[in-house]
């Protein structure tokens, strides 16, 4: 039910946008973030972009990953 | 759908190649021995991106005979028409079975057409017949295979489904997914010849994808399949992930899964990847002695089942 | 499509949990997730299968479709049978057992009811066909309730006359303040969903900190976020901290999307509501405005609120509240299966039970 991909935005009509979501292009409603511009990438959910994410995702998914890590050992070694 | 077949149908009708429950029937006669099978196509629309009904009837047919070694020898076709379909769609569908059996090297020898009042079928349907001449020291069949034996595909899955999903009403969504509807049987003919006996089971995993297939084949045997190596489209895995769609559960129809014993599997490999339609074969798992059960080994490096999928998670996709 | 990395080691992720586990090896860990999205890739990852003995991730109320009372199917049914109303839904309510009806055997005696993937399909319909009337299934937590408040405005404000809504939206907030309140239930932690959290903000959860003194992470939809989100919980259970954490911090902020929360306050009011297996919850609802009357199903069709149904045997209500797995309930892979599901968490695929007999093949491995 909260299923949600993220795309980006390849076109931009008012509050009207294409999103790219791995080669398929969806239709989507940006009114829940006016500020997204042509070539933003968006969470996607039912039709509407819910968020605006960001292109270097991945980078900050590891560095995340990194204080967890290193959070973790730290406890475990007190 | 397969209690209706068990329930019903086999305790009625079923003699010994019937209730095999497979892809074709394995007739052996006097000097020959022949595969039949039968099919019908209800695919809904009519046209999808990379085929249509049409294209889809012919290699459905001979895939479900080539699934059981065979070289395809001809088909049947058997048209039930609604009422004021347009001449042009007919006419575009008879182009591509005529295409399609030219690439299949099959011919259609015999069919039937029946035109029915409006509302009484949803365009067109086909129903086909297909005969094949089968190898008669070999057979392929999920009781040949053993623990161990390697399971390959001939490339990547969940084309087709999704092809005809995204031209559905109500799918808010532009995809560059084509089907992979495509002849198998030269492919197929390639690797029996030069693997022989060491394949021992081969499948086209069709409505229900690859969960729904391997499945059906886990009789005597178990499967546990690498999800890491199990090939998948970019385009393919976005729309399902849009569609909360599982990908193994993802009808495909230029996609054949070989059982091969250990040893062969490099060969079988080689053989694929040198055809046009086997370019990105893959190793994506093995039997195991785990009967009836088709295990998943995920990315994240747990394991989970794979089941049959139930209910209509894509009606009118075959 | 989740935040993929191919740089996160996910087995020194396991091997870290296992060490945390092992610290608190005399007693069980709960964590609740309250996501049918969490339930699903818990369960499709394999990620059940690296838990380490002592931790239970188990699924709470976090599937929509699961918790709304049966009763709604049946009213929805009777608009299409009764008021030849076109119903519109997201595509698991289907299947859905009512009180006495589905929407399927619906569409078979001829009803009108047809899925769609956004509700911006269903008002494209209502615009092309304005003779018939177009009723929408809005269910849901926070993630899709700003939708239907947009279809609500845009047929407001563009004379859509025939566009309406049968609201059962849901605020999840109430109903984990109602987990932790109910002393039957005994959770350590939880697991908050990324994309209500994208909507409501990392800053919703606090009470469960403050107040309730339970660690609670925000995590994403893939194996890796959720893998994370445990071992932060962990790693809090272990140091004897109690805070929010959140590792899908690319997509959720602390305060969420406020254009979404400004507009689910425009067309909503918080309203008491009843849950599947949890009764009923103060300001747990959305309910439509009156400015929007016109636009209401439940005004139009003078309809009170759904009632609530369990058949005989079902244990769908303790399974939603975590107090019993799936497989502790005597109908499970028995008479409730999913081709013949006789309760909610068998229907939807994001259900408890449905995810469990999938996954797990009920009476195979476990």
């Amino acid at each position: 039910m909260c299923l949600a991909v993220a795309g980006k935005v390849v076109e931009l009509d008012g509050c009207h946008a294409v999103v790219d979501v791995q080669g398929n292009r969806v239709n989507a409603v940006t009114i829940l973030v006016p500020e997204v511009k042509v070539s933003d990438y968006v969470l996607l959910h039912a039709g509407f972009a819910i968020a605006i994410t960001s292109r270097q995702e991945h980078d900050e998914q590891h560095r995340i990953f990194k204080e967890i890590e290193k959070h973790a050992r730290q406890i475990l070694q007190d | 759908m397969q209690e209706l077949i068990r329930q019903e149908i086999i305790p009625r009708l079923g003699g010994k190649s019937l209730i095999e429950l497979a892809d074709s029937a394995r007739l052996d006669l006097p000097h020959t021995t022949l595969a039949f099978t039968t099919d019908s196509f209800v695919v809904w629309p009519l046209f999808f991106p990379g085929g249509d009904i049409g294209r889809l009837a012919v290699c459905g047919t001979v895939n479900d005979l080539a699934a059981r070694g065979a070289k395809p020898l001809a088909l049947s076709l058997a048209l039930i028409v609604e009422e004021g379909l347009p001449m042009n769609t007919l006419r575009r569908i008879l182009k591509s079975v005529s295409d399609a059996a030219c690439q299949a090297q099959v011919e259609v020898v015999t069919g039937d057409t029946k035109v029915v009042e409006r509302g009484s079928a949803n365009q067109l349907f086909i129903t086909t017949s297909g005969v094949g001449i089968m190898p008669s020291n070999l057979d392929f069949t999920p009781g040949r295979i053993e623990p161990g034996d390697v399971l390959i595909i001939n490339g990547a899955i969940g084309d087709h489904g999704i092809a005809v999903m995204s031209v559905r009403e109500g799918i808010s969504f532009a995809s560059s997914v084509k089907s992979d509807v495509a002849p198998l049987a030269q492919m197929v003919q390639k690797v029996i010849k030069g693997c022989g006996p060491a394949v021992k089971c081969m499948k086209d995993p069709t409505r229900g994808g690859l969960a729904a297939n391997l499945n059906e084949m886990a009789q005597n045997v178990g499967f546990v399949l690498e999800e890491e190596k199990i090939p998948i489209r970019p385009e393919v895995q976005g729309a399902c992930d849009l569609l909360g769609l599982d990908a193994l559960t993802v009808a495909n129809e230029g996609k054949m899964l070989f059982l091969v014993c250990p040893d062969s599997a490099s060969k079988t490999l080689d053989i694929l990847r040198d055809h046009p339609l086997g370019a990105e074969a893959a190793v994506i798992g093995r039997a195991d002695d785990k009967k009836r059960l088709v295990r998943l080994k995920t990315a994240l490096g747990g394991e989970r089942i794979i089941d049959t999928p139930y209910g209509r998670e894509l009606p009118r996709i075959c | 499509m989740p935040v993929k990395s191919s740089k996160i080691d996910t087995k020194n992720l396991v091997k870290l949990l296992n060490q945390l586990c092992e610290r608190l090896a005399d007693r069980p860990i709960k964590v609740m997730e309250v996501c049918g999205t969490h339930t699903v890739t818990a369960h499709s990852t394999g990620l059940h299968s690296l838990l380490p003995d002592n931790l239970q991730l188990i699924s709470g109320p976090g599937c929509p479709v699961c918790v709304t009372p049966a009763g709604f199917i049946d009213q929805a049914a009777r608009l299409a049978l009764e008021h030849d109303v076109q119903v519109m839904t997201y595509g698991d309510m289907v299947r859905v057992p009512g009180i006495k009806t589905s929407l399927e055997d619906v569409r078979r005696q001829g009803g009108k009811v047809s899925v769609v993937y956004s509700i911006n399909d269903a008002i494209a319909v209502a615009q092309q066909e304005p003779n018939q009337k177009i009723v929408f299934l809005g269910i849901g937590f926070e993630t899709t309730a700003p939708a239907t408040a947009f279809a609500l405005q845009r047929a407001q404000n563009e004379g859509i006359k025939n566009f309406i809504v049968l609201c059962a939206h849901k605020r999840i907030i109430p109903a984990m303040e109602a987990l932790l309140n109910d002393p039957a239930i005994s959770i350590d932690a939880f697991l908050a969903p990324g994309h209500v959290s994208v909507i409501i903000g990392a800053g919703a959860y606090d009470f469960i900190a403050t107040q309730h003194r339970r660690p609670c992470v925000v995590a994403g939809f893939d194996g890796e976020q959720m893998l994370m989100g445990l071992v932060q919980i962990l790693t809090q259970l272990v140091a004897g901290q109690v805070k929010v954490e959140n590792v899908y911090r690319s997509r959720v902020t602390e305060q969420g999307n406020r254009q979404a929360q400004k507009i689910i306050d425009e067309v909503f009011t918080p309203s008491m509501s009843i849950w599947r297996g949890l009764g009923a919850i103060e300001q747990s609802g959305l309910n439509i405005r009156p400015a929007f009357a016109d636009l209401d199903a439940r005004n139009i069709f003078d309809l009170g609120p759904p009632e609530d149904f369990e058949p005989s045997g079902c244990r769908c209500a303790e399974v939603l509240k975590g107090l019993i797995q799936p497989s502790e309930c005597k109908l499970f892979a028995q008479q409730c299966t999913p081709s013949a599901p006789v309760g909610a968490c068998m229907v939807s695929r994001e259900g408890s039970c449905s995810a469990y007999y999938k996954y797990h093949k009920a009476g195979a491995a476990s």
